[in-house]
């Protein structure tokens, strides 16, 4: 498995968006047969209430576009210093271009850039930041702009209940820059595939061709619709992997860096529900506050963007002004699986903009 | 653990008040029964006897005996 230690980058900013329309699901009880009761477990025990989606027009380009300009706003950061944009995304504008090529230009920076798409979802934001440390390390880069972000609400049935309460929009912006000082950084990444129809859009791209056949929708035994453009995400199996893999993770991450538990101020997991990341801490034996697990409450899965959006809404106030040690690990579809545990210091970061 | 304790902890996962018989059908006797009751089942198997639990293997429990019999081996009495 790849494990690595880099020295030379840190991350300097981090910036998240959400989109203004809120959904809740106390406002989708006929898609419950209208049982109160069933919308308070759910709500109690997998922690779904609100997320922000995207109208028709506006995508997770436009999302990640608006999260730049305010990171360069806040950080007053010279884009032209930029030399590599990485945008991770399931959920580009088009098949080709990519949507890195497309930023690149609306954000004018540099010819002088490397930009490319990584085909990533909740596990995304860890493998980018690897890459962006990566290249950094290599001494080919100087300054790389992150961008993580999906609309999954798009993908979703709305009569699916297995996925549909569960997905919010998000983008995010995080600068990561050569370090002047030693700034060691841990990082382990894994892959499952022949897990990968556990999370899958079946048809639409180039295997199965989007037709009439295609948008069929069918009902499953539990009473959930899609049809095979939608997303369909075995959820009881992405659990059962989630629970097993994320636990060994962690502790494979703590020991190829040489730290204990107590050495971690902050475990911030990809925020799939409150439920599986509650699961994978008590198994851990973590104190269940070092491991933010709110903003799913508050805006939902939100797949690539979610680590960044929970290190925003949970600790931005921290990281400012103060030094953090800190876990990221991010899991989902691929199967795929990434941590990283590395130090936090005067990052320039603020609370999710919700851009009304 | 006792198979009256093994109840109490299906009952508590089911976030269900009353009390739970054996025979009772988990379809059509459990108002609480969902497709979210198999996620806290998983997990309350996995985390009380270490048993992998999966999302097919629900098909055969119909009853609330064999919910508790999958951990018949684990259990006192």
């Amino acid at each position: 498995m790849p494990k690595v230690k880099f020295n030379k980058a840190k991350i300097s900013a981090i910036y998240t968006v959400v989109p203004p329309i809120c959904k809740s699901i106390d406002d989708e009880v006929e898609n419950y047969g209208g049982d109160l009761a069933q919308i308070e477990r759910i709500k109690t025990t997998i922690g779904l209430n609100k997320r922000y989606v995207t109208d028709e027009k506006t995508t997770t380009l436009d999302l990640c576009e608006k999260a730049s300009n305010y990171l360069l706003e806040e950080t007053k950061f010279d884009k032209s210093k930029i030399n590599a944009l990485i945008f991770v995304t399931q959920t580009p504008d088009h098949f080709q271009p990519s949507n890195a090529a497309i930023t690149h230009g609306r954000l004018d920076l540099s010819k002088d850039c490397a930009s490319f798409d990584v085909n990533l979802g909740c596990s995304g934001f860890v493998y980018g930041l690897w890459l962006s440390y990566m290249m950094i390390e290599t001494g080919s880069c100087e300054n790389v702009l992150l961008l993580a972000g999906d609309t999954m609400s798009k993908c979703v049935n709305p009569k699916d209940r297995a996925t549909a309460p569960l997905f919010g929009d998000a983008g995010t912006a995080t600068l990561i820059q050569k370090s002047e000082i030693d700034n060691p950084s841990y990082f382990s990444l894994h892959t499952n595939g022949k897990g990968f129809s556990n999370i899958i859009i079946p048809s639409g791209a180039f295997r199965n061709r989007p037709d009439d056949n295609s948008k069929i929708e069918t009902t499953d035994e539990s009473g959930n619709t899609r049809n095979q453009e939608n997303l369909f995400m075995n959820g009881s199996e992405i659990f059962n992997f989630s629970i097993k893999e994320e636990p060994v993770a962690i502790n494979e991450i703590l020991e190829f860096s040489g730290k204990t538990k107590d050495d971690i101020d902050y475990i911030i997991f990809h925020q799939a529900n409150k439920y599986i990341i509650s699961n994978i801490t008590r198994r851990l034996k973590f104190p269940l506050e070092k491991s933010p697990c709110g903003t799913v409450e508050k805006f939902g899965n939100q797949s690539s963007a979610s680590i960044p959006a929970t290190i925003c809404d949970s600790i931005s106030d921290e990281i400012k002004n103060g030094s953090k040690t800190v876990i990221f690990s991010g899991f989902g579809v691929g199967l795929s699986w990434a941590s990283c545990l590395l130090n936090l210091s005067n990052v320039s970061s603020d609370k999710i903009k919700i851009l009304y | 653990m006792k198979r009256a304790e093994l109840l109490e902890n299906i009952k508590e996962a089911m976030q269900r008040d009353k009390d739970l018989v054996e025979s009772m059908n988990l379809r059509t006797d459990v108002e609480e029964w969902s497709s979210l009751s198999i996620l806290t089942l998983i997990a309350l198997y996995d985390e009380l006897f270490n048993i992998e639990l999966k999302s097919t293997d629900f098909e055969k429990i119909i009853t609330i005996k064999d919910l508790v019999d999958i951990a018949k081996d684990k259990l006192e009495g």
